[in-house]
């Protein structure tokens, strides 16, 4: 099934609050962040059929949910929609959950989702014997069985610990894998950002600022001040494996990367975040130094606007963006200008294995 | 919003208020129980007997001792009346209360305080005689009534003849009371009072018992006289039996026939003078003023027939 | 039970056996009225709301005789009601236990009502919204997920409604007044029983029924709602 793209344009006044958004979400995760009263659940909300527009058009392939003179009921949209509290209905079992919305003509089984997420043990339980991470699988599961055209997920991961936020992440990426599904993912978690966003779309009092690709989004100028990342998400392909050293050595265009021993099989690619604060810069490559990680790069732009810091833009060989986070001294001894070659040194450190991302 | 629903609960009152001053009462019905409200107190002597149902005017009420009367349903309107002419004259109030004479002889037993107990049979004024709450001596018949057979006003008459091809030559009196009777019953209830223990409800039922037709005959049964008249008034009921006195001057209910008095035991109305009454003896002085000429007049004129010599049992 | 009946007299025996057909029907009749307009006003806004709540809500507030005496001039012989009910469909609600279980289910039925809207509200609006998301039609949410999580309020509702009925005495003897074996109750009972003189026993027997039979209702209905509530909400 090819996956279908959802477009909307709306307007929506609530009290003091003004909602106003202009998007389209297409296939891979788009990941909806902003600050807390930003508008992301509304939206969410509006796209579900909870909320409906003062005006504007949705609609997700042909089919319109919304316009001047339609309306369609949230229960003919075919959207999966989870929200943070997984809301299982407490009456019904586990296996009635999951079946509550059950398409039967869907191309998977009630066996496939539930292994997918790890609740088969579950199913002949109710819900209230279940912990905050079961729960979450078999709302997630409950959605998918419906068989949707578009998963909206607002805060899935919500209140639930590393280790079980962990444990659902990559379930996530299967779902969004094995059954071909466009997600809408909302969030404020930057970690849940890095390692999620195919497309990443940022919202502040109820406008979008920015949306685009991760990578781009994140080095534009609406990324990090919007939401605290400060940082740049690069993609490198796995080259070899240092078990000795506990470390795996990555190549990307502008030179190796060190980091702490992951498992992926080497030429697989991975995605990583580098923090600015991170990056170091210098004019001459240094060799007698402890940081193992030296990539060549060209300064694009310098950005004098957060004091007492200077944000520098670097471009790596294959055109992949890096920040670094500098003191206006260091940018005037150094003579940073535009088009300047430089090294970026980055402490492989940095490097958190729990930010590996496999692409697609 | 919050305001306009005030606005519309505010209009919705004052329309209501505003139908119900119109909804007049019967004015009859109101002047006795502005009478009884306010009791008349500087009115003209006895010799000049007032209409009772003159428009009261406001005399200060007095704060004499008062007189409290447990009277049956049937007898009530009309004693208040009485009770009003008398206390024009006396510096007391009198307070009748009303209800069933069975609920009124339950009441006085379990200390409710009374000077006078009115009942409509013999059965309850005997039955606090028994107890030892009647004062001795002071506990006579004093008025007798009939038991009458009513309908609303407007419905048709009931048929005395059934469908059966007998001539009313060869029909008894009994025979064609009890067809009405019958007839009636399909047309709807009769009311009567509480069979069991009510003075009128067993006059009542000995009648159908003595016609044979207490089984077949629909009844409904009402807690005392007045109520029984209520629902036959109201058209409720499609026939009703109540006392020849509750017929006079009712124009809501039209008389089938007056019961034949063989029929039940004689309905003799029984007043005692109660031993712990808080005013006895001022309530022994109005016992003497209902055997005088206006207040038998004003009974009479109720539809109540003096107890014709009526001896103690 | 009818071993328990020998033992009553065929007063007190029919009484019982009257005021538990009255307070049954007069609680399941009103049942799906409850839940329609509990429905209506827990998850509904319309112009109209409170007044339509405080309707609903008069007959908790006004006297019960008032009640009565509007059921009469409703559905009397000469109201607006009765005679079209008698003609046009053969239902004879004057003067019958059916209008002694009409009048019980008025009075109780801002009983149930508020029972039903409190669980109802209570209800998470958000868990309907999934099952619609799911693609459950309103009334299939409203079947599927709003009930069965107001189950407890239900139960609650209608055993208060129930007792409620089994007591009503003022709004039933004003429209159907006290007619053995067809709207003699037992408060009606107790009643009669008490407006005779003498009649100490007969008063006293149907107390300690009425007593006995409130007891049993109670219990039951306790029994009934937390088995409900472990239903629905696991232990």
């Amino acid at each position: 099934m090819a996956s279908e793209t959802l477009s909307l344009d709306i307007a929506l006044q609530q009290g003091d609050f003004s909602l106003q958004a202009t998007l389209d979400i297409g296939p891979g995760i788009t990941v909806l962040t902003g600050p807390s009263g930003a508008g992301k659940s509304t939206l969410a909300g509006v796209i579900a059929g909870a909320t409906r527009p003062d005006s504007g058009n949705i609609s997700l392939g042909k089919t319109i949910f919304f316009n001047a003179s339609t309306w369609l009921p949230p229960q003919r949209r075919k959207l999966g929609y989870v929200l943070q509290d997984s809301l299982l209905f407490p009456h019904l079992s586990i296996r009635s959950n999951l079946l509550y919305g059950h398409d039967k003509a869907a191309p998977f089984s009630l066996d496939d989702v539930a292994s997918t997420l790890d609740i088969t043990d579950l199913l002949d339980r109710s819900p209230h014997q279940l912990s905050g991470g079961e729960r979450r699988r078999v709302a997630l599961g409950r959605a998918i069985l419906t068989n949707p055209s578009l998963l909206i997920l607002d805060e899935p991961l919500a209140n639930l610990d590393a280790p079980r936020r962990a444990a659902i992440l990559p379930m996530v990426e299967q779902l969004r894998d094995r059954f071909d599904l466009p997600i809408l993912y909302v969030t404020h978690s930057w970690d849940e950002i890095i390692r999620l966003a195919d497309t990443l779309v940022l919202m502040e009092n109820g406008r979008i600022t920015a949306q685009g690709p991760l990578a781009d989004v994140l080095t534009g100028q609406a990324g990090p001040a919007a939401m605290g990342i400060d940082g740049a998400v690069i993609e490198a392909q796995v080259s070899e494996h240092l078990p000795e050293a506990g470390l795996t050595k990555l190549e990307t265009a502008s030179g190796p990367l060190f980091i702490s021993q992951i498992s992926e099989a080497p030429k697989n690619q991975v995605r990583l975040f580098i923090n600015a604060g991170d990056v170091a810069l210098a004019l001459a490559r240094p060799d007698d130094i402890s940081v193992q990680n030296i990539l060549s790069a060209t300064v694009e732009a310098i950005d004098p606007q957060t004091p007492p810091v200077v944000h520098v833009l670097l471009r790596l060989a294959d055109g992949q963006a890096l920040r670094a986070r500098i003191t206006p001294r260091a940018v005037a001894v150094l003579n940073l200008q535009p088009g300047l070659h430089v090294h970026a040194l980055v402490k492989s450190v940095a490097l958190d294995r729990d930010l590996v991302h496999h692409p697609v | 919003m919050t305001h306009r629903i005030w606005i519309v609960l505010a209009l919705v009152l004052a329309i209501a208020l505003f139908a119900i001053s119109l909804w007049q009462i019967d004015p009859q019905r109101e002047a006795i129980r502005a009478q009884a409200a306010n009791p008349q107190k500087d009115a003209p002597t006895i010799a000049e007997l007032p209409d009772p149902h003159a428009v009261p005017q406001n005399v200060p009420v007095g704060d004499g001792p008062d007189i409290r009367i447990f009277a049956a349903s049937s007898i009530a309107p009309v004693l208040e009346d009485i009770a009003n002419v008398y206390e024009s004259n006396h510096a007391v109030d009198i307070t009748i209360i009303t209800a069933a004479s069975s609920a009124l002889a339950r009441q006085i037993e379990h200390g409710a305080p009374a000077d006078l107990f009115i009942s409509a049979n013999r059965q309850w004024g005997h039955y606090l005689v028994d107890k030892g709450l009647v004062a001795d001596h002071e506990h006579k018949a004093l008025l007798t009534n009939r038991l009458a057979l009513v309908i609303p006003a407007g419905a048709e008459q009931p048929s005395d003849v059934p469908d059966l091809h007998l001539t009313i030559d060869e029909l008894t009196e009994n025979d064609r009371l009890k067809n009405q009777i019958l007839h009636l019953s399909n047309r709807g209830r009769i009311a009567i009072c509480e069979p069991t223990a009510v003075p009128c409800g067993i006059y009542a039922r000995q009648t159908l018992e003595a016609l044979g037709i207490w089984d077949q005959a629909r009844i409904l049964p009402a807690a005392n006289a007045q109520a029984t008249l209520a629902w036959v008034e109201r058209g409720e009921a499609a026939g009703a039996f109540v006392y020849a006195s509750e017929t006079t001057g009712n124009d809501k209910v039209q008389l089938v026939l007056l019961v034949p008095d063989a029929l039940h035991d004689a309905i003799i109305y029984e007043i005692s003078t109660l031993k712990d009454g808080p005013a006895h003896n001022e309530a022994l002085a109005f016992l003497a003023f209902l055997d005088s000429a206006p207040a038998q007049r004003l009974l009479i004129m109720a539809g109540f027939l003096p107890p014709n010599g009526l001896t103690e049992p | 039970m009818d071993f328990w009946l020998t033992s009553l007299t065929p007063f007190e025996s029919e009484a019982l056996r009257l005021s538990f057909k009255v307070a049954l029907w007069a609680t399941l009749a009103s049942l799906p009225f409850a839940i329609g307009f509990a429905w209506l006003l827990a998850r509904h806004d319309f112009w109209g709301k409170s007044i339509l709540n405080a309707l609903l809500h008069l007959p908790l507030v006004v006297p019960p005789v008032v009640v009565g005496y509007g059921l009469l001039v409703l559905f009397g012989q000469n109201g607006a009601l009765g005679p079209f009910l008698q003609d046009v469909f053969g239902i004879t609600i004057a003067f019958t236990w059916r209008g002694a279980a009409i009048a019980a289910a008025v009075i109780a039925f801002p009983l149930m009502l508020r029972a039903i809207r409190l669980s109802m509200e209570a209800v998470d609006p958000r868990l309907e919204f999934v099952a619609r998301s799911l693609g459950a039609s309103r009334l299939r949410v409203l079947a599927t997920v709003t009930l069965p999580l107001t189950l407890p309020g239900i139960v609650a509702g209608l055993s208060l409604a129930f007792a409620r009925s089994l007591g009503e005495f003022g709004a039933t003897i004003t429209f159907v007044a006290n007619i053995p074996g067809e709207t003699r109750t037992l408060p009606l009972a107790l009643y009669t029983a008490i407006n005779t003189p003498g009649a100490e026993t007969e008063a006293g027997r149907i107390v300690v029924i009425s007593i006995l039979l409130a007891l049993m209702a109670l219990g039951l209905s306790e029994l009934a709602a937390r088995r409900v509530t472990r239903a629905v909400h696991g232990i």
